[in-house]
């Protein structure tokens, strides 16, 4: 029998997957904060491979559902747009970590804890802004938002002092240059968050 | 006394704020300009700040204008695209000037007048392709395009320049400190241009969308 309703909406499965794909990312960071926290330990990439495919397939998911859905809760290129957003936060996280196990005989010492701190917060954020979606508020998502954008000027901000102490005499080149790469990833991060902030913010004010 | 004018957006004060983004974008790089022509004085982060923080005001002004306006001119998912590609201009800038500082003990004696020329042609480009919006509906769409075609030709100039400073970094005769600190110097002021050439992108896509 044709189910209209299977075919015409399936709402909720699409905001369950966008949450999902929003947790990944917060996993993501998660994995981060031990390898980063632990110097001791040898770091590995299998957690961040794990939220990087697990969101791909989320992704994936939501591409089919496209491709079959009739109706969808908001625009098919809207939803594209936040999936590829939302991937992008797992996805830099983890070259963040491939570098950082690469070279990790240089810089395990090495503090990264405000950029850390700060982007665990951004990764919160999308996630409740994905979870406001469903309920639509404009007021509350442009909160979120203004909190998202606070985050990434902070992140700036943090930057630019870690890059202050690379330009200092004596600082050895190649540490400097593996740092930088360092540094600048993990602001990347949060910059992909904040876009993700921006597409959900978009939607909205297309659909209020 | 109630204004359903005010209510439904007709007296756009859209166009106003847009404008005044698109001027602190200049002021930034007029401040920028300064700072550069005088080496000896050593420079300081309030003027760029200051910019900065005008445009980010100004951009808050408008996202909350977007949450209680009901209906404006221009949509309001334009209005704020265009809004955080303009605020994208100042606050590069001030990236910039924060790197400069932070280095000036390994950049100094370097020459940015060729960079400040383009960056200078590029937000003039932009304040006046804001100032178009006004005229929405007036059939602009021509005058647009040209305009976005010298700013995409700004940026090409911005790309060919960066390639002609990058390739002097890499001869091997620079420290290797000063190579990283002047790689991320020259990006940033081609991303500015870059940020021009977005705002200039939105503004034309405006254009097309009310023409």
């Amino acid at each position: 029998m044709i189910s209209f309703q299977r075919l015409l909406g399936r709402e909720d499965e699409f905001f369950f997957l966008l949450e999902a794909s929003a947790q990944e990312g917060v996993n993501a960071v998660g994995a981060l904060k031990r390898i980063t926290t632990n110097p001791s330990l040898t770091p590995t990439l299998d957690e961040f491979a794990a939220a990087r495919r697990k969101d791909k397939e989320i992704t994936s998911q939501l591409e089919e559902m496209l491709i079959h859905t009739f109706v969808t809760p908001i625009e098919r290129e809207d939803i594209e747009e936040l999936a590829d957003r939302l991937y992008k936060i797992p996805k830099t996280v983890e070259k963040f970590a491939e570098r950082y196990i690469l070279t990790a005989p240089q810089v395990r010492e090495t503090n990264f804890s405000r950029q850390v701190f700060l982007l665990e917060q951004a990764v919160t954020v999308v996630l409740q802004m994905v979870q406001a979606l469903r309920a639509g508020s404009l007021g509350n998502i442009k909160t979120l938002q203004n909190q998202l954008q606070d985050l990434e000027a902070e992140a700036d901000d943090v930057l630019t002092g870690y890059i202050r102490n690379l330009y200092e005499p004596g600082f050895p080149a190649l540490k400097a240059v593996i740092l930088k790469d360092l540094f600048d990833l993990n602001e990347k991060a949060v910059d992909r968050c904040r876009d993700a902030g921006n597409v959900i913010s978009h939607i909205l004010l297309k659909n209020s | 006394m109630f204004s359903l004018q005010k209510l439904m957006g007709k007296d756009d004060k859209f166009f106003t704020l847009l404008e005044a983004s698109a001027e602190e974008a200049r002021h930034s790089v007029q401040s920028l300009n300064r700072i550069l022509a005088n080496p000896a004085s050593p420079p300081s982060l309030a003027e760029f700040h200051a910019a900065k923080e005008a445009d980010k005001k100004i951009t808050e002004q408008i996202n909350v204008a977007l949450v209680t306006t009901f209906v404006s001119q221009l949509e309001r998912e334009d209005i704020e695209v265009l809004s955080a590609a303009l605020y994208k201009i100042p606050k590069t800038v001030e990236k910039f000037a924060e790197r400069l500082i932070i280095s000036e003990r390994v950049v100094k004696a370097t020459d940015f007048t060729r960079h400040i020329a383009l960056l200078d042609a590029a937000t003039q480009q932009v304040v006046e392709m804001v100032k178009q919006l006004r005229r929405l509906g007036e059939g602009r769409l021509d005058q647009v395009k040209e305009m976005n075609t010298r700013l995409q030709q700004i940026e090409g100039d911005a790309d060919k320049l960066i390639l002609e400073v990058l390739r002097d970094l890499y001869s091997g005769k620079h420290e290797a400190t000063r190579v990283l600190a002047m790689k991320d110097l020259y990006e940033l002021l081609e991303k500015v241009v870059d940020r021009c050439r977005d705002a200039g992108n939105v503004v034309t896509h405006i254009v097309l969308k009310n023409s």
